[in-house]
């Protein structure tokens, strides 16, 4: 069995979502908090890895979803699973004229273009009062339509977790999938095909934002709160390190790395005060030993072991 | 009808004009080659015509249809393929997804985002007959950048030819190949013009590939169209002589 094996992969899902059952009830949310930040850099890698479209602005959806499921549930206060899926819809609509600019570019001026998108995101929740709350942010948001319980929530990540992974790991290996595949190795001769690299860029475009938008609904869900630190710069910056520690275009490896960098810093953090400066040492090191991440890292020894 | 039809192309750069009016018609299944000195405009020409390049002025039409002002995706869709003077090919995709890009843009399947498994065995069935025919079935697995050069060439040939074009552009195929490799894609050309249903525009530099393949020689100096006809007469041409084969000789 490979090691990105999709069965493999809901199995481990799967076994998340019953630890909840195990683990004491602090380690269940640090698992929930986890497997949510799993969902995003999964989102992003098929912008980074797949698509190689290297966006600094992913914050952008993350914290566009959050705030659309706040609303929903505190105006309307409709059941949690809608409020995630109509949040991750609306943020799929947004990305299409978001998208259509951003995917004109490429390199670093994409990059900035998706930062700038969600620096205005920030600027327009920090300033808009009346509707948003400012930089107090919406507390107290009801998680309606689950029932309680630490362990029914991580069920219900999970089980979002585990459908987002068969689409994004569907939607690589189709036809479609292949020609981003296509665009991104090789923009003339995916042209010389006969496909619109712009339009090609654009779908997955919507499609990473997509999922985005549900991760961060789910966050919103999860916390209970929102504020405009979801759209900071550093929340982008994060998720990258994320993608890029797990390896960016294997789909398993960002989520891999989400889950080391999330419990990397929660120990750190626990042990010393300047967390942060030997987190980036961490980070160095893995980068330098293991540059395809640590999902090459692992199959670099799977397959030593194997020969 | 001629499947092409160009009309006074030009395409200038300030006061340089690269191409100057040439008007070029070519038939369903002919198989013209285009020669000419460095920097005589065939490969300019060969960017206008598949939409690679915007036309400063003229008409390019294609089955009747003005085609003009389309980009190369959309000449693509129309049934032109091509291969391009520096090889283009996804280096980090094997060398039978490649081909079987090819077969998929052939059967339209372009805005399926999930499944597709069943479809996708079957370009590949189809790839690698392509593979076989040139003669790359046994690197069908490497990474196509890991290939070696000539065979690069010969995989972007495949992938165009996996499109089934009614226009194939072949610019330079044995571009930068040693003498053995240039024997080889000749022959191989020849066994598929053969056969082949479609038209082919080729530009190569290599005149003795270009006498054995192309039953008619167009050619260009300094942007203008000097010579067109079938080969054994432009061979004989004075102008032509004076201009290009002499200036080698």
């Amino acid at each position: 069995m490979k090691l990105a094996d999709p069965r493999l992969v809901l199995l481990a899902i799967a076994l998340a979502g019953a630890l909840g059952f195990a683990l004491p009830g602090h380690a269940t949310t640090l698992l929930t908090e986890a497997l949510i930040l799993a969902l995003f850099a999964l989102s992003l890698d098929l912008l980074v890895g797949h698509a190689r479209l290297t966006s600094f602005g992913h914050a952008g959806p993350w914290a566009f979803g959050a705030y659309i499921a706040a609303g929903q549930l505190l105006v309307w206060q409709i059941p949690l699973p809608l409020a995630v899926l109509i949040a991750g819809l609306a943020t799929a609509v947004i990305a299409i004229p978001v998208g259509w600019l951003c995917v004109r570019t490429g390199g670093v001026t994409f990059a900035m273009l998706s930062l700038a998108f969600a620096q205005l995101g920030f600027a327009v929740v920090f300033k808009w009062n009346a509707v948003t709350g400012g930089s107090d942010g919406l507390a107290g948001l009801p998680r309606l339509g689950l029932p309680a319980g630490r362990e029914v929530f991580l069920l219900f990540v999970c089980g979002v977790l585990a459908a987002a992974y068969l689409l994004a790991h569907g939607f690589v290996t189709s036809p479609l999938g292949r020609i981003v595949a296509a665009v991104r190795e090789n923009e003339q001769r995916a042209e010389a095909l006969g496909h619109d690299p712009r339009r090609i860029r654009l779908v997955v475009f919507v499609l990473s934002y997509f999922l985005a938008g549900v991760a961060g609904a789910l966050y919103a869900g999860f916390a209970q709160f929102v504020s405009p630190e979801l759209f900071f710069w550093t929340v982008s910056g994060h998720v990258l390190v994320m993608v890029v520690l797990g390896g960016a275009g294997t789909l398993v490896g960002p989520m891999l790395g989400a889950l080391a960098l999330f419990y990397a810093e929660h120990e750190l953090s626990a042990l010393t005060e300047s967390w942060g400066l030997a987190l980036g040492l961490l980070f160095m090191v893995v980068v330098i030993a293991a540059p395809a991440g640590l999902m090459g890292w692992l199959r670099a020894a799977m397959g030593a072991r194997a020969r | 009808m001629s499947l092409l039809s160009c009309r006074g192309l030009t395409r200038a750069w300030g006061a340089f004009r690269a191409v100057d009016g040439v008007d070029l018609e070519l038939a369903e299944r002919e198989i013209c080659a285009v020669i000419g000195p460095n920097g005589a405009g065939k490969s300019t020409l060969f960017a206008m015509i598949a939409g690679n390049l915007r036309k400063s002025a003229g008409t390019v039409l294609l089955g009747g249809e003005d085609v003009t002002a389309l980009p190369a995706h959309a000449m693509a869709a129309r049934g032109v393929a091509r291969s391009f003077q520096i090889t283009a090919i996804c280096p980090e995709l094997t060398a039978l997804e490649n081909v079987r890009l090819g077969v998929q843009a052939r059967e339209g399947l372009r805005w399926q985002p999930l499944g597709g498994r069943a479809a996708m065995r079957r370009g590949e069935a189809l790839a690698m007959v392509w593979l076989e025919r040139l003669g790359l079935a046994d690197r069908a697995g490497l990474p196509a950048g890991e290939l070696a050069h000539g065979d690069q060439r010969l995989l972007e040939v495949a992938v165009a030819l996996a499109q089934r074009p009614r226009l194939l552009i072949l610019d330079e195929p044995t571009q930068g190949m040693s003498q053995g490799e240039t024997r080889r894609t000749v022959a191989l050309l020849r066994g598929i013009m053969a056969e082949a249903e479609t038209a082919i525009l080729l530009v190569e530099h290599d005149l003795e590939v270009v006498f054995e393949l192309a039953p008619r020689l167009v050619v260009l100096h300094r942007g203008r169209k000097i010579a067109d006809g079938p080969t054994g007469q432009v061979r004989a041409d004075a102008a032509v002589q004076e201009a290009y084969l002499g200036g080698l000789d």
